[in-house]
């Protein structure tokens, strides 16, 4: 469940750097709507939709972790028509596709979403626990990207970044 | 296209991307799903340092305006003798701020990294500061910044109260080179727009009229004794070593020093109709006191 909003217009970032999970419909409601549906934050959340509707109809399981302006209550985005959502997505390896040219053809589409859906999306690729290489999924997640997910998002005027909460969405 | 990302933004993302790169790094893989991560985290690091060295670099637009470029046209001998001052004033002002007086010549060269129309323009970035020199601001910045700064003056009409104090703080080559480049923009046909965007530093725009540059060529050489004047005549060579030219107007000869970046140009006009802008400096010997005439060449352009 997506907290309010604190007094910075940031998500208070969680006392164990977890994500607040929360479903597409929730990031509507509260990212979009309750803010006013203003038309940055309509485009790029038709972008997330779109990405995740392609991901999710080839590793139902896949799931993410969403971080930014977007993730704030910001009424204007920093960068402007270029602004995009931060993302990575956790495709779970037993629910790859069974065909190679399938699994290549989403890897392709998730490292071309910035262009196509203002989503600037990276993969990790979850081996389960007790798995042989499971330590390359925690080390891509704990070294990488949690660091970044929970770096927070930056403040328009000094363009510093501001510890805040991120986002981890399920299906 | 992707924005401009503040440095220390660009610095995070790489080192947790450097972070991951020494964890897998000690653990030999095969496996191709590791290999795809690992591969795509290899390119986020070469992406993430490109775009740190973009951002390391200042970036300065110069647009020529006037009827002469409304067709997006720039002779090639007007545009090169800019930038090639542009370039020497720089490298001049570099070299005079680095403690040692020794640059590496990479350091101090500008990069000529784009042109549009408009009426014509040119973008140049300077180069790519080390990461920790960026506080206050590299010295790059500060070298382009001295300049802007009096562009700034002449455009509001204080030339004359800035330049002589700037020129007389100045090393004789970084004087020169100075009042060579605005020599070359007060030759060019209506304004010059320059805008300077730091890496460390507010964008900023200059309008620079041709008879701002004059009165800033002026200014800047105006100290006791010497006078700066443009004369139309015919180039001959005085003299090989060291060089010297010969030029002959209507009314008078001169004789004249040559520096080494304009003995090109020189070759490449010889015996023909030239205008020239020369620096004469009016001397007294300190032993005889007989008075002297120096002579330099400090810009030459197809009359």
């Amino acid at each position: 469940m997506i907290p309010p909003f604190d007094s910075r217009g940031l998500l208070p970032a969680s006392p164990h750097g977890e994500g607040y999970r929360c479903t597409l419909d929730e990031i509507r409601q509260r990212l979009v709507l309750d803010l006013g549906s203003p038309a940055w934050r309509v485009e790029l959340f038709a972008g997330l939709e779109k990405l995740t509707g392609m991901v999710w109809s080839m590793v139902p399981s896949a799931w993410w972790w969403l971080w930014g302006c977007f993730v704030s209550n910001h009424p204007e985005p920093l960068f402007g028509d270029l602004e995009v959502i931060t993302a990575v997505v956790v495709v779970p390896v037993e629910d790859l596709p069974v065909r190679r040219e399938h699994g290549e053809m989403l890897l392709h589409y998730i490292q071309g979403a910035e262009q196509t859906c203002r989503v600037d999306c990276a993969f990790v690729f979850e081996f389960p626990a007790g798995h042989e290489l499971r330590l390359e999924t925690v080390d891509a997640l704990e070294m990488k990207y949690r660091d970044r997910a929970t770096s927070g998002v930056t403040d328009h005027g000094t363009r510093e970044l501001v510890p805040a909460g991120f986002l981890e969405v399920r299906p | 296209m992707k924005p401009v990302r503040p440095i220390e933004h660009i610095r995070r993302d790489l080192a947790t991307a450097g972070a991951y790169r020494e964890r897998y790094l000690a653990r030999p893989s095969g496996d191709p799903l590791a290999l795809m991560m690992r591969e795509a985290n290899e390119q986020e690091i070469r992406v993430l340092e490109s775009e740190l060295k973009q951002a390391t670099a200042g970036e300065l637009e110069l647009t020529l305006l006037g009827p002469a470029y409304e067709s997006h046209q720039v002779g090639i001998p007007l545009l090169t003798r800019i930038l090639g001052n542009l370039q020497s004033t720089f490298r001049a002002v570099y070299r005079s701020r680095t403690p040692s007086g020794s640059v590496h010549r990479e350091e101090a060269t500008l990069s000529l990294v784009a042109t549009a129309p408009g009426s014509f323009k040119v973008v140049v970035a300077t180069p790519p500061a080390q990461l920790d020199l960026l506080e206050p601001a590299p010295l790059a910045d500060q070298a382009i910044g001295e300049i802007i700064r009096l562009f700034v003056a002449a455009e509001e009409g204080q030339a004359g109260a800035v330049a002589p104090a700037w020129a007389a703080a100045q090393d004789e080559p970084v004087l020169k080179a100075m009042i060579r480049l605005s020599a070359a923009l007060a030759v060019a046909q209506g304004s010059t727009m320059v805008r300077w965007h730091g890496v460390n530093t507010p964008e900023q725009l200059v309008r620079l009229r041709k008879e701002d540059a004059k009165d800033l060529v002026l200014a800047l050489a105006g100290q006791p004794g010497r006078e700066v004047v443009q004369v139309t005549g015919h180039l001959e060579l005085g003299q090989d070593r060291p060089p010297r030219i010969r030029l002959r107007t209507a009314e008078d000869e001169y004789s004249a020093k040559v520096p080494t970046e304009l003995l090109d140009r020189v070759k490449e006009l010889l015996f023909g109709e030239v205008q020239a802008t020369l620096i004469i400096d009016m001397k007294t010997s300190p032993t005889t006191g007989s008075p002297d005439t120096d002579i330099e060449l400090i810009d030459l352009s197809e009359a």
